[in-house]
C-alpha cells in the first residue's frame, strides 16, 4: 500500500530531484561533499577509484596512470538501501579544489572506458573471425 | 580479514603494488573454452562467452559485471491480465511463472511507447495436458495497433516468441482451462530481475602460481603435480616443476598445504587481470551484451563528466 513506486528507484523525479549535489564543507579544510542520486555502487566506486588516480603524459604517445598525491581522501558511501543514492567525500591537499579533482577523475574515467570500448571492439572482431574460421 | 599464512590467496599481484600500468595497455582477450566446458551441450555453449580484461582497475570490472546483470535492456512480459483460469495453479504463481519467461526479442526493434502483447489460450480436451511456453503466442492488441498500424508487419520479420519452447508452466485437467494476455516492455535488471539479460555474469582474479624450481623437483615435484586436482602443473625433462597452466587454478591450496611442500609453490593473484564468464539466458547473443554493457558503461560515464563539470565552483 505504501510501497514505493518500482520505477522510483531507478528513474530520478524531476520536479523534485537534482542528479547532482555539491556542498563544500566547512569544518575541514579542502574538502567537499557530493550526492549521486539515482545511482549504486556501480558509479560510486568507479569514481571513488579514479578520484585516486591521476594521468600523467611520459611521452607524446604515452600515457601513464599515477596515484594522484593532491587527493588526501575520496571515499563513497549507500547510507540506506531503500535510497538510491550515494554520497561521495573527497579532500584534497589544497593544489586543486575538490570540484576540479572530480572533474579530473570523471575525464580519467571516460579515457579509459573509451579505450576498453575500443579493445573491446578490436578482440571481438578477432574472435568472430576465428570462430568463422573454424 | 586474517591471514592463513603467507602463501594466503589474497595476496595481491599488479597493479596497485607494482607501479600503475601505462593507460594505453587495457587489454581484452577472448580465452578458449576450459575443458569442463566439453560437458555443455553444443547449444548452450552459444551462449557462453569467456573473456579477459587486464590493466584496468577492478572498479571497471565490478562495473561491467554489474551492468550486465542490471542496467542492459530486454523485453519481459510486464503485466498480465487474467481473463480466465480454472487450472489448479493459483492467478498469483502463474502469472510469475509466465513473467520468467524469456524472450527472444531484441529490445532495440521495440519502438518508443511501444508494448508487444502475447497470448495464451488453452483449454483443455480429453487427456490431461501441459501448457508450455510455446503456448504463448505473439498478438498485436487493439491498443497498439492504434498506435502502431503496421505493428503486425513490423515484427513479423524479427518472430518474436519464447527463447526456449518447453518450459512449463501449468498443468491441466479435462475441463480446465487458462486464458491470459501478457503486456511485454522494454525493462532492466535494476528493476526486476526478469529483464536481466544473463543468467550469470562473473569474473575472477588471475591466479598466479611461482614455482620455486630450486626446491620443488624430483619426488617432491612428483607429489605436488599429483596433489593438484586441476592439473595446472607439468614436470620439465630436469625433472623440475613448472606451472604449465595456471588459468586453471582454483586456489585450493592442495600444492601448499602439505608441510614437506612448503616453500615449492607460492600462489599470488593477479589484481588487474579478470576473467570474465557471461552466461546469456538467450535474448540476446552473450557478446551483444557484453558489447551492450560496455556502451551502457560509456554512457554513464559521459553523462557523469558532463553533471560534474557542469557544477560551479562554491567556495
Ligand atoms: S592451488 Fe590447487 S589448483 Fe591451484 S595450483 Fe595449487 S593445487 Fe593446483
Amino acid at each position: 500500500m505504501n510501497a514505493p513506486d518500482r520505477e522510483e528507484s531507478v528513474l530520478l523525479d524531476e520536479t523534485t530531484e537534482v542528479k547532482v549535489g555539491y556542498k563544500v564543507d566547512s569544518k575541514i579544510v579542502n574538502s567537499a561533499d557530493f550526492i549521486f542520486v539515482k545511482e549504486d555502487h556501480t558509479l560510486g566506486n568507479m569514481m571513488r577509484m579514479y578520484m585516486r588516480i591521476a594521468l600523467a603524459k611520459t611521452s607524446k604517445s604515452h600515457r601513464k596512470l599515477l596515484e594522484d598525491a593532491t587527493v588526501r581522501f575520496a571515499g563513497y558511501r549507500h547510507p540506506h538501501p531503500l535510497e538510491t543514492l550515494i554520497e561521495m567525500k573527497v579532500r584534497t591537499d589544497g593544489s586543486v579544489t575538490a570540484l576540479d579533482a572530480i572533474q579530473n577523475a570523471t575525464t580519467n574515467l571516460n579515457k579509459e572506458i573509451r579505450l576498453l570500448e575500443e579493445r573491446f571492439r578490436d578482440a571481438r572482431d578477432q574472435y568472430n573471425e576465428s570462430v568463422g574460421m573454424m | 580479514m586474517f591471514r592463513v599464512d603467507d602463501d594466503a590467496p589474497h595476496r595481491l599481484f599488479g597493479r596497485h603494488e607494482q607501479e600503475f600500468k601505462g593507460l594505453d595497455e587495457v587489454r581484452v582477450d577472448f580465452v578458449p573454452p576450459f575443458d569442463e566446458d566439453e560437458l555443455v551441450a553444443e547449444e548452450e555453449k552459444k551462449l557462453r562467452v569467456r573473456f579477459e580484461l587486464r590493466n584496468t582497475d577492478p572498479a571497471i570490472a565490478n562495473a561491467l559485471r554489474r551492468i550486465m546483470i542490471a542496467e542492459v535492456e530486454t523485453v519481459a512480459v510486464d503485466q498480465i491480465g487474467m481473463m480466465q483460469n480454472t487450472s489448479i495453479i493459483p492467478d498469483e504463481v502463474l502469472v510469475h511463472r509466465v513473467a520468467m519467461v524469456p524472450l527472444a526479442v531484441d529490445p532495440r526493434h521495440v519502438r518508443k511507447g511501444e508494448a508487444l502483447f502475447f497470448e495464451l489460450t488453452i483449454t483443455c480436451k480429453g487427456k490431461p495436458q501441459n501448457v508450455y511456453s510455446r503456448d504463448l503466442l505473439f498478438q498485436p492488441d487493439e491498443s497498439q495497433t492504434a498506435a502502431f498500424p503496421d505493428q503486425k508487419e513490423y515484427w513479423s520479420k524479427f518472430n518474436p516468441r519464447p527463447v526456449h519452447s518447453d518450459i512449463l508452466l501449468a498443468k491441466l485437467l479435462p475441463g480446465q482451462q487458462i486464458h491470459l494476455r501478457a503486456v511485454c516492455t522494454v525493462g532492466k535488471g535494476q528493476d526486476h530481475a526478469k529483464w536481466s539479460p544473463v543468467a550469470t555474469a562473473t569474473y575472477r582474479i588471475m591466479p598466479k602460481v611461482d614455482v620455486n624450481t630450486a626446491r620443488a623437483n624430483g619426488e617432491l615435484a612428483q607429489a605436488i603435480k599429483q596433489a593438484c586436482p586441476r592439473d595446472v602443473f607439468d614436470i620439465e625433462d630436469s625433472g623440475a616443476l613448472v606451472a604449465t597452466d595456471p588459468r586453471r587454478c582454483t586456489m585450493c591450496r592442495e600444492c601448499v598445504r602439505l608441510d614437506e611442500f612448503k616453500g615449492c609453490v607460492e600462489l599470488y593473484r593477479v589484481s588487474d587481470h579478470f576473467i570474465f564468464s557471461v552466461e546469456s539466458v538467450g535474448s540476446l547473443p552473450p557478446l551483444e551484451i557484453v558489447r551492450r554493457a560496455i556502451l551502457v558503461l560509456k554512457a554513464k560515464a559521459v553523462a557523469w563528466k558532463r553533471h560534474l563539470h557542469s557544477l560551479q565552483a562554491t567556495s
